[in-house]
């Protein structure tokens, strides 16, 4: 297997004309490790993919891969197994000499493209399909065949460009993992480009999320999740509970910062970059907030009294939604147990720690 | 499917039946007798038809007779040779059509330029161009002295091929040209991230996956070809006649010695050999695409 190289994005910029598709774009991507780059459709994602892979030229900035400018580098020059959304499988080749085509190109021996052709069916299960089209594989079988097709030439760098949106859900859940422990077994760099988020969190060593060409956040999944940088990382990774509200005041020694909301008062932790008086956004997950019949305890900073307006069952939770007092509404997921104990018009208190908000710059 | 639904057909069968399959029953019936008149056989004199004796001689004399031998092999390597320019080198301009977006509206207009005037229009002006008092010859033979001799390409096969080649090679530039730009594009930049350059895509990726549209766009220009007549009466200059000229000859000269049941029977062989070379390239086609769909 290959040593595993550093990718890096220095300012790469991509203008179609008054469009920007990635604005001074700075990355790098450790080696041997998995970044998903996520985000809405159109937001530049398979664009800086496809620079990366040379099927597009950045107007401007640097790409390197394990040091190596390869700005100038034709696609055929990079040595990248990029994976496409359609799998791209030649129609009128085998399996078989679509897994040796690249090996074919770099003119080995035909025992030895045989020999790693079987090797890397055997890793993707899908030895007994070599003889086979396209045209008579299934959807899965043709992502595996075109991840195979990649592995083969024993890339520098995997460039993964949502592999798995044409399966059906059950299958990409199968396949994520697969993916997962391909690329973990390889320790090849991998960029994977992804619109769903639950692929990203599971695959991802570290979470690049992208909006307008931008990056927002980049992180590992727990960190982006737990403490979303902005109010689109908030709203984009998983649901969030957004308050519009000022900083009141700032207890050093509680460790605490008042935030007014309409006519509540939240608490949240001390952030260094606010001061009294900024206009802030505090986020709470739904998941984080619990439901009570009266008064909790002082395990939580913030509870509020309101009225059950919405109860979903999900299967494995519950969605619901509170009016609070100030015309202030919130979500909450809870277990599923807890269904046979609620009801709309309930009066109940809203409760969630402290540590649990996120406080976002308005600007 | 409700019986109503095959009235909608009713027109379509009744116009093929009136228009192409009645009056070529005709000529078949025609080929085979020696009744050198116009009237339409199978209807106008079906009793006589009863008494008339069939016989393949109008065949036997076609491929009999040297003259008409060497129609049918002028025609056979017109429609092979123009086939061949065709395809070698249309296929680039095609590629290029397809591939250069950015110069997609100028290659397009320069590709159908030839079709945009009538056959008879591009054939007269060739035979300006290139015939002996022709822009070629004074410049480079008269006034450049570049040319040994005068050249005098006027009526032989090779002009033929180049005026077939000149009218159908638009036709099929545009039309692979189509077919290529509709192909899924991550299919070329998959061979290219493989390792493949440009032109190792095209050989080894581009062209076996349309094979078949290009063999198909082959078996167009050779019939198309094998039928053409318009480029053999301006530019055959009589010195090449081809099968489509001779029924037209015989056509034109009835009443003064043409023979309206030997042109019959050229238009019988010149159907035979278009259904044979159809058979053929279907039997190709089936090979090339066998077990990929």
């Amino acid at each position: 297997m290959v040593n595993p190289v550093e990718v890096e994005l220095r300012a790469i910029t991509k203008r179609y004309g008054e469009v920007v598709a990635a604005d001074h774009v700075n990355l790098k991507v450790k080696p041997g490790k998995l970044f998903t780059l996520l985000g809405p459709s159109g937001c530049g994602k398979t664009t800086i993919l496809r620079m990366i892979g040379g099927f597009i030229r950045p107007d401007e900035g640097q790409i390197l891969i394990g040091g190596e400018d390869i700005a100038d580098k034709p696609p055929n020059e990079r040595d990248c197994g990029f994976v496409f959304q359609s799998y791209a499988l030649f129609p009128h080749m085998t399996v078989r000499n679509n897994i040796g085509y690249g090996l074919k190109l770099r003119k080995w021996a035909k025992n030895d493209i045989e020999r790693k052709v079987h090797e890397v069916a055997s890793l993707l299960r899908i030895t007994e399909l070599r003889d086979r089209y396209p045209r008579q594989l299934s959807g899965g079988q043709q992502q595996r065949v075109a991840l195979a097709r990649a592995l083969a030439i024993e890339p520098r760098v995997f460039l993964w460009d949502e592999p798995l949106s044409n399966l059906d859900a059950k299958l990409r859940d199968v396949l994520r993992f697969e993916l997962r422990e391909l690329q973990v077994e390889t320790k090849i760099t991998t960029i994977y480009v992804t619109h769903d988020q639950a692929e990203a969190l599971i695959l991802a060593d570290e979470l690049v999320v992208m909006n307008m060409g931008r990056i927002e956040q980049i992180g590992r999944a727990f960190d982006v999740y737990g403490k979303p940088l902005t109010p689109f990382v908030a709203d984009f990774i998983g649901r969030s509970n957004f308050f519009d509200g000022k900083i009141l005041n700032i207890d050093q020694n509680k460790d605490t910062t008042q935030v007014s909301c309409g006519d509540q008062i939240l608490n949240a932790p001390i952030s260094p970059e606010f001061r009294p008086g900024d206009e802030v956004m505090a986020v709470v997950r739904p998941e984080k907030v619990s439901l009570f019949f009266s008064e909790p305890g002082k395990d939580f900073d913030n509870s509020f009294r309101g009225k059950l307006e919405s109860l979903s069952f999900l299967g494995d939770h519950i969605e619901c939604r509170a009016h609070l007092q100030g015309d202030i509404h919130i979500a909450a997921s809870l277990p599923s147990g807890q269904l046979s104990t609620l009801r709309v018009g309930q009066e109940v208190f809203v409760a969630w720690r402290k540590s649990d908000t996120s406080l976002l710059s308005k600007r | 499917m409700k019986w109503t639904t095959f009235l909608l057909l009713v027109p379509f069968l009744g116009l093929s039946g009136l228009l192409i399959i009645l009056p070529f029953a005709a000529v078949v019936v025609k080929s085979l007798t020696t009744i050198n008149d116009i009237s339409f056989l199978l209807i106008k004199s079906p009793l006589q038809l009863l008494s008339t004796q069939f016989s393949p001689q109008n065949f036997v004399r076609i491929f009999s007779d040297s003259y008409y031998r060497r129609t049918l092999y002028n025609t056979l390597i017109v429609a092979t040779f123009a086939t061949v320019l065709c395809v070698g080198i249309g296929i680039f301009p095609a590629y290029f059509y397809a591939k250069m977006t950015k110069h997609q509206g100028k290659i397009g207009i320069i590709t159908t330029l030839p079709l945009l005037a009538p056959d008879l229009l591009s054939c007269f002006a060739l035979w300006m161009f290139l015939g002996a008092d022709g822009p070629v010859n004074t410049i480079f033979y008269n006034t450049l002295h570049i040319f040994v001799q005068p050249i005098d390409v006027i009526g032989t096969w090779q002009m033929l091929v180049l005026a077939d080649f000149y009218v159908l090679g638009a036709y099929f530039i545009q039309s692979l040209g189509n077919i290529l730009k509709s192909s899924d594009p991550s299919i070329e930049e998959a061979s290219l991230s493989l390792g493949a350059t440009p032109f190792q895509t095209f050989r080894k990726i581009l062209l076996p996956m349309n094979a078949s549209a290009i063999v198909i766009l082959s078996l167009f220009v050779f019939t198309r070809t094998m039928a053409e007549f318009v480029t053999a009466l301006i530019l055959g200059g009589g010195k090449t006649p081809v099968l489509p000229l001779l029924v037209y000859l015989q056509l034109t000269t009835y009443g003064r010695g043409g023979d309206l049941c030997v042109a019959s029977a050229i238009s019988v062989v010149l159907v035979l050999l278009t259904l044979s070379t159809q058979t053929a390239y279907g039997y190709i086609v089936k090979v090339i695409t066998r077990g990929r769909g």
